[in-house]
């Protein structure tokens, strides 16, 4: 009798694990064929040249740029003293200081082509620029 | 950067010193120009907020390197891929289950991490038929990374937020709106302050496809308008790649990078009738989406206010301290972001219950406008250093004296939106932003 009971417990274990087994098959999902669209968007942009680089900074005209950002003319206050230091024959040019309106992140394509005007307006040979946060 | 990019196709070589933190978003910008490099000086971040012995220190540090990129850099030769069509778009084939082809968009930068509806052809051809548009037009090209939106990927990254056909007009309508100069996508998109597109939208649309507008109009369960929130921040992430951590610089970002906020104006409850759409000089009968890139806002909870003045004063307040530290007193409307200009304007979301308050004492817009404008206002201790210059006309000062924020009343934007409860909220801009975008949703 006793054994009887412990086969009916075995048992019905069993069958318990086969159903949770068959239900883990069927929740299980298959894998299918999928035909999707890349949704990134190409990238089409028109290319241009790099400017020609210098060999020397002796005799150019050097123009620096600040964008506004806190402490960038700070940065540049002090590459313009390593400048003079440095290459006394270069003109450095703050440009934050002679045209107040180039002091800004430009936001618009506009805006940007406007300030580099400017720059070529100074005859600049060399701009380096403050990009900092 | 993009200042440098149009210095050198003027034929001037640049040298651009960036902080070691946004030398990835540098460099991603530069070529998103069409220069195939640029001469970058890293330096140890941070530059800002640190003291003037420091930031000349680190000029000290790296003016080697300016000097040496400056007249000995040379740049990689450029491998230019061809060209492929803008349309159609590449069909992909995958074999795997639902779980893997969403591993496999994430893996490729096709999605945010939560799980899309997959873009299939017939899906995408569906969508479409939401339009007249021709699927091959490019509605815009994303920055950062410029890609090219054609209208058939509006459609993709519709049926990926769950959109539906029907609501084509009105993604359209929001994709021109997002991408008008006066938003500054790219500004928006790569801050590292946690901006989020807002979007109000005003008109019969508003019925007609079920966007929420009442209870719960900004939380979950609003099916329409979250759809609407996660298709424009699939555009900017896949499409404008501005992802973190390289591209969007989110210091901690906020959930609207996620989904972006969407709301439709309660215009039922509109105590002063015209619906803000209307009162901006469109037609009770257009469809109007207005976006603007939004900083963070604040909540009004205020129960106790009978008079409509004592509502304005706890409005006052809260807007008064909203994207601290950014801003910049008597700010000017009509005049462009500096940091003298900063957050120019302000919207208030007013819950239907504030604005009957509202209105009991003030039965114009305008005069709460004009209230709000004088009252919203904050110690000169409160501005940040630098952000506050008070002109000569305004008088005597000293830094416990109340310096309004802005100066005309148009600056103080009204919508009546949500359900019951004493509740409003009030959104200050993206400080770049020129001006809200209105646009007409196409019928």
């Amino acid at each position: 009798m006793e054994k009887l009971k412990k086969f009916s417990i075995l048992l019905v274990i069993m069958l318990g694990m086969l159903l949770f087994v068959s239900q883990l098959a069927i929740a299980k999902e298959q894998p299918q064929e999928w035909e999707i669209i890349n949704p990134m968007g190409i990238i089409e942009v028109k290319h241009f040249d790099l400017a020609k680089r210098l060999s020397t900074l002796e005799g150019k005209t050097i123009v620096l740029r600040w964008n506004d950002k806190h402490n960038g003319n700070n940065f540049l206050d002090r590459v313009a003293e390593l400048l003079k230091e440095k290459v006394p024959s270069a003109k450095v040019i703050k440009l934050y200081e002679i045209d107040r309106t180039t002091i800004k992140i430009s936001g618009s394509a506009q805006e940007s082509a406007r300030i580099a005007k400017v720059i070529k307006g100074l005859n600049a040979d060399l701009v380096i620029a403050a990009q900092t946060d | 950067m993009v200042d440098q990019s149009e210095v050198e196709k003027l034929g001037i070589p640049t040298v651009t010193v960036s902080s070691d933190q946004f030398i990835g978003l540098a460099k991603s910008t530069v070529t998103s120009t069409g220069l195939p490099d640029m001469a970058f000086v890293e330096a140890p971040h941070p530059f800002g907020m640190i003291p003037l012995n420091e930031i000349r220190a680190k000029a000290d540090q790296v003016f080697p390197e300016i000097l040496r990129m400056a007249t000995q850099w040379k740049p990689a030769v450029a491998i230019r891929a061809a060209s492929k069509p803008t349309y159609p778009a590449e069909r992909i084939k995958f074999r795997g289950t639902y779980e893997a082809l969403n591993k496999m968009f994430y893996d490729r930068k096709w999605s945010l991490g939560m799980p899309i509806i997959p873009p299939t052809p017939e899906a995408v051809a569906a969508m479409l038929k939401g339009t007249k548009h021709k699927p091959g037009e490019v509605v815009w090209v994303v920055p950062p990374r410029q890609g090219q939106l054609t209208v058939e990927l509006v459609a993709t990254l519709g049926v990926m937020s769950g959109c539906k056909p029907e609501h084509m007009p009105l993604l359209l309508a929001i994709v021109k709106a997002i991408s008008h100069p006066h938003y500054d996508w790219r500004g928006n998109s790569t801050t590292t302050a946690p901006t989020n597109p807002m979007i109000i939208i005003n008109g019969p649309i508003v019925k007609e496809l079920g966007i929420a507008y009442s209870t719960g109009v900004l939380g979950g369960e609003q099916p329409v308008n979250i759809a609407l929130g996660y298709f424009i921040n699939l555009v900017g992430d896949i499409v404008g790649g501005s992802v973190p951590p390289d591209v969007d610089k989110s210091t901690q970002g906020s959930r609207g990078d996620l989904v972006a906020w969407v709301l439709g104006e309660n215009e039922d409850a509109n105590p002063w009738k015209k619906s803000y759409a209307v009162e901006h000089g469109f037609k009770a009968t257009d469809s109007v989406v207005t976006a603007f890139g939004a900083y963070l806002g604040t909540n009004n909870t205020d129960h106790t206010s009978v008079k409509g003045k004592d509502l304005l004063n706890t409005f006052a307040i809260g807007a008064a301290g909203v994207a601290s530290g950014i801003y910049s007193c008597l700010s000017r409307y009509d005049q462009p972001f500096s940091w003298l200009n900063s957050v120019k304007y302000m919207y208030f979301f007013v819950g239907p219950e504030h604005a009957d308050t509202m209105y009991r004492d003030f039965p114009t817009k305008r005069s709460v406008q004009e209230y709000l404008v004088k009252k919203i206002a904050v110690p000169l201790w409160g501005y940040a250093p630098d952000q506050c210059k008070i002109p000569k006309e305004f008088g005597a000062y000293d830094e416990n004296t109340l310096i309004p924020r802005f100066t005309t009343p148009e600056q103080i934007h009204i919508v009546v939106t949500g359900g019951a409860g004493k509740q409003s909220q009030i959104w200050p801009p993206f400080p770049t932003g020129m001006a809200p975008v209105f646009v007409v949703v196409e019928k």
